[in-house]
């Protein structure tokens, strides 16, 4: 089979309108190209970061609230979640718990009319975060470094399925994932750990010592939900070799790892707050770490982030995504030793998954996401969709934009994608977006430059003589060969 | 001891019959046309809810009446019964969350059971290991990664293995229902239907793959199932989506899926096991007494039970619902007002063939709890299950021991759960 057609479609999001022009007669060189570049797109400047979204966002709150001990009557009954997140700003407007039952009243950005005017500006910053996202991915001359910018971040998911989070989750992928994604792990881990939009929601920012100043209090005390999800999901897996005391005491080791606010820290940015964290001994992963502050964490990351456990996790998840649902073991087991080798250097692990040979003899064992099919066929068409139509067709399709069902992020097996009824939607969604574009393309020219020789001679004819041109169009799109990679 | 302990029912007889005959045959032989002329093997009903991300068991169902209850939930113990927003009472022990109200009247009528103190039997924290555990019917990962549903569907279909009995609703078919037996799936549509033309080339197109051929077959027959009873499109009378606001997310998207369920489950020709899930029950923050997430949740979750039983209709009769939760969380609020990963929560079980308004099962009571923390396991969920399945769905117990909960001939049915 071709290997450039391969190398676009395994690696990235599929060939354009062009074909493989692009890639030249050295797809692995291709691939490997695009680890040593910087991946920041352009249109990513006008975004705003995530801490001027936190500050805006705790402005117009502020406003509103003056606004309404003013006597001006409110719009709507007082239901917000709050985002001060400073421990003496919680003790003295009410505890996370208030927060927490206000959650759903922020609602999604995306559905029904803004109550607030700060919900104007999340839902904005939502719909900008997607579009640029979209662009990113359909118009990107290094389609591999978008894909690894997905996988890890859905590795570390941030899911906007807590409203709190929502406008956060893009600047979070942008901030804390996209720098690292060739760089060393233990930094990505931190910058993870240390973003406020994981802050808020694993609840670490809430995470409070029982014996330091403010636990000793008695309002407040331990979360214990980000230091199980780091051992969990994002570093040693659910095998790897740790109990629950490790659970508890690396919860209690990041107490104190929260987010600034209007009394504490730098607002909106990550804060260390010393009055919450735990203090004394730990004991984590069988060493002993002393009161050291901030300190212990750092400690803490550097060696998770290093273990062997760690090494074989993501090594298995990188086979998984990129090579099959169930991986050879050869691959996990090489990819894991250059993990080892090189201290968690990225770049040397994902230029490693290129030199699988399983990674290209394996070919169409994996199906794409919702997410991967859109952006493939949007690519294929040499398209783009508005910020809008981009949100409508992902929640359509079951995969919103940073909205995974859960910390462990969006499946990665076939089982989980093609359901009788996840089928039907998909070649509805081929058919209508066909249906807006196909008459003005040449489907069967499309067909061989986007799929080469990778589709059978049988299901090539049958697009050919489709009745119509947006028919044959949606056949392509709906075709196992264009959904497999 | 309950008469229905021990005394073999009719179901039973035919279930066995079923089980070494094929089920046609050993309906002929009793001489039931009319049931044998049904198209499935049996008019019973069973929905199975999966509160993904862990109940809080002692709020939904607080045991108020302990006598360490206020104690030991501390800031999240609810007002007690008579108080504004009070506890629900069932009995001098039990009740109901208030957000519950929409199930109360089902307790008087006999057709709600609780069973407190229920988990898994596996011994993990883990969400995502311990659904797929609870999904897998296993105490331990091994074997192919099936659920124990579909295996049961084994025994329910007999030889009628072109009848989609299962029943997923939700954009994807959970574990519990993967496995050898084909089943239905069912999702609000929000996009145009596909155009048949097209469908028939892909079918064409399809035929090769293994993968998308089946599931564009039983999408395509599912959707015409669902056409016939829900209507076409599944347009309201006012001419908007029926179930618009379905595949949304939180509280409110449960209730347009009970609903679509209990249309398709009640129907002639449609499915008989159906399982829906519903998320955001894993509340380590301020998860709230009257007012807040778990209250909402809780609120959605009760109006989405009374929509399922309005929505069956005359087949409520004839269904067992099984409401249950990976594990429970801890029993004291954590540092954050929310609660943690811990141990035992509660199971519901409704239906007008529940015999009900009671309680099933040991209360292990809050004094000495599991590792200081949650409270204990009285009932292992499978037994709840088997249960279940062995007395209202006819699948034979050995099928049970072996296949269905493979190891876990230890593991006893629990009797007069459902009126046989």
């Amino acid at each position: 089979m071709n290997q450039a057609i391969i190398a676009a479609s395994r690696f990235g999001y599929g060939a354009g309108p062009d074909g493989t022009a692009a890639i030249g007669g050295d797809p692995r060189g291709w691939l490997k190209a695009q680890l040593g570049r910087p991946q920041i797109p352009s249109n990513f400047a006008a975004l705003p970061p995530s801490a001027e979204l936190i500050v805006t966002y705790q402005q117009l709150q502020q406003q509103r609230r003056q606004a309404k001990a003013d006597g001006d009557p409110p719009p709507r009954p007082v239901r917000m979640a709050r985002l001060d997140p400073s421990p003496q700003g919680a003790d003295s407007r009410g505890g996370p718990e208030e927060m927490a039952a206000a959650e759903p009243a922020m609602a999604d950005p995306q559905r029904g009319q803004p109550r607030f005017p700060e919900q104007k500006v999340l839902r904005q910053a939502v719909l900008a975060e997607t579009g640029a996202k979209f662009d990113a991915v359909t118009g990107s001359p290094t389609p591999f470094a978008e894909r690894l910018v997905s996988f890890w971040a859905n590795h570390f998911t941030v899911s906007g399925i807590r409203p709190v989070v929502r406008p956060l989750a893009g600047s979070f992928e942008r901030e804390a994932i996209r720098p690292h994604i060739n760089g060393r792990f233990e930094d990505m881990v931190l910058a993870v750990v240390q973003h406020p939009a994981m802050g808020l929601y694993l609840d670490n920012w809430v995470s409070v010592g029982p014996d330091s100043k403010v636990g000793l209090r008695g309002k407040r005390g331990l979360n214990e939900n980000l230091g199980r999800e780091l051992l969990e999901l994002h570093t040693l897996g659910v095998d790897g070799g740790y109990r629950e005391e490790d659970v508890r005491a690396l919860a209690r080791i990041l107490t104190g790892w929260s987010i600034g606010g209007p009394r504490v820290g730098d607002p909106g940015h990550f804060t260390f707050v010393p009055q919450i964290h735990q203090p004394g001994l730990k004991i984590f992963l069988g060493q002993t770490y002393p009161e050291a502050g901030m300190g212990e964490g750092l400690a803490a990351i550097r060696t998770i982030a290093h273990h062997p456990s760690t090494a074989r996790h993501v090594a298995r998840r990188l086979a998984v995504h990129f090579i099959a649902d169930q991986p050879p073991r050869a691959a996990v087991d090489r990819l894991a030793q250059v993990f080892m080798q090189t201290g968690g250097d990225l770049h040397a692990v994902s230029a490693a998954l290129v030199d699988q040979p399983e990674a290209w003899s394996l070919y169409q064992q994996k199906i794409k996401s919702p997410f991967d099919l859109v952006v493939s066929a949007i690519r294929a068409t040499g398209r783009s969709l508005t910020p809008e139509q981009a949100v409508g067709t992902l929640d359509r399709l079951g995969q919103g934009l940073h909205m995974a069902p859960s910390p462990a992020g969006w499946p990665d097996d076939a089982a989980a994608w093609i359901g009788p009824e996840a089928v039907l939607r998909r070649v509805e969604w081929a058919q209508a977006y066909a249906d807006q574009v196909g008459n003005d393309v040449d489907p069967v020219m499309l067909t061989d430059a986007v799929l080469g020789d990778t589709i059978a001679p049988d299901q090539r004819q049958a697009i050919a003589r489709a009745e119509s041109r947006p028919t044959a169009l949606a056949m392509l799109f709906a075709s196992p060969a264009f959904q497999r990679r | 001891m309950n008469p229905h302990d021990t005394l073999p029912s009719r179901r039973r007889i035919l279930g066995t019959l079923g089980g070494t005959l094929g089920l046609g045959a050993g309906l002929a032989i009793l001489g039931l046309p009319r049931i044998a002329y049904a198209a499935a093997p049996t008019d019973n009903r069973l929905v199975v809810i999966l509160l993904r991300g862990a109940l809080d068991g002692l709020a939904a169902v607080p045991p108020y009446g302990d006598p360490r209850y206020a104690e030991r939930r501390n800031g999240l113990a609810l007002p007690m019964p008579g108080q504004p927003d009070g506890i629900l009472p069932l009995d001098h022990t039990f009740g109901l969350n208030a957000a519950l109200a929409a199930i109360q009247p089902m307790w008087g009528a006999g057709e709600l059971l609780i069973v407190p103190a229920t988990a898994g039997g596996y011994h993990t924290r883990s969400h995502f290991d311990a659904q797929d555990l609870l999904e897998m019917g296993l105490v331990e990962r091994h074997g192919a990664p099936t659920g124990w549903l579909n295996r049961a569907l084994v025994d329910i279909q007999g030889n009628d293995r072109n009848r989609r009995l299962g029943l997923a609703v939700g954009p994807s078919i959970p574990l519990m229902l993967r496995g050898g037996v084909a089943v239905a799936s069912w999702e609000p549509p929000n996009l145009k239907a596909a155009d048949p033309t097209l469908l028939a080339s892909l079918t064409q197109m399809y035929a090769g793959d293994k993968l998308f051929g089946p599931a564009l077959a039983d999408g395509v027959k599912a959707q015409s199932l669902d056409d016939e009873v829900l209507g076409a499109n599944s347009m309201g009378s006012d001419g908007k989506p029926r179930f618009a606001k379905a595949g949304g997310y939180g509280p409110g998207a449960f209730r347009p899926m009970a609903e679509a369920a209990g249309g398709l489950l009640a129907a002639a020709g449609g499915p008989r096991v159906a399982v829906i899930d519903m998320g955001g029950w894993d509340t380590h923050v301020g998860q709230g007494t009257v007012k807040g997430r778990l209250a909402d949740n809780l609120r959605g979750l009760g109006d989405g039970l009374a929509q399922l039983k309005t929505s069956l209709g005359p087949a409520w009769s004839r269904t067992v619902v099984l409401v249950m939760t990976e594990f429970g969380r801890t029993v004291a609020p954590n540092g954050t007002n929310g609660t943690d990963h811990g141990t035992a929560s509660v199971a519901l079980l409704l239906g007008g063939a529940v015999k009900g308004g009671r309680i099933a099962g040991d209360w292990p009571g809050l004094g000495q709890l599991e590792e200081n923390r949650d409270l204990r396991m009285a009932t292992d969920l499978r037994a709840v299950a088997k249960g279940v399945l062995r007395d209202h769905m006819g699948v034979a117990p050995a099928h049970l021991d072996s296949a269905v909960f493979p190891d876990s001939a230890g593991v006893r049915p629990m009797g007069g759960l459902v009126r046989v």
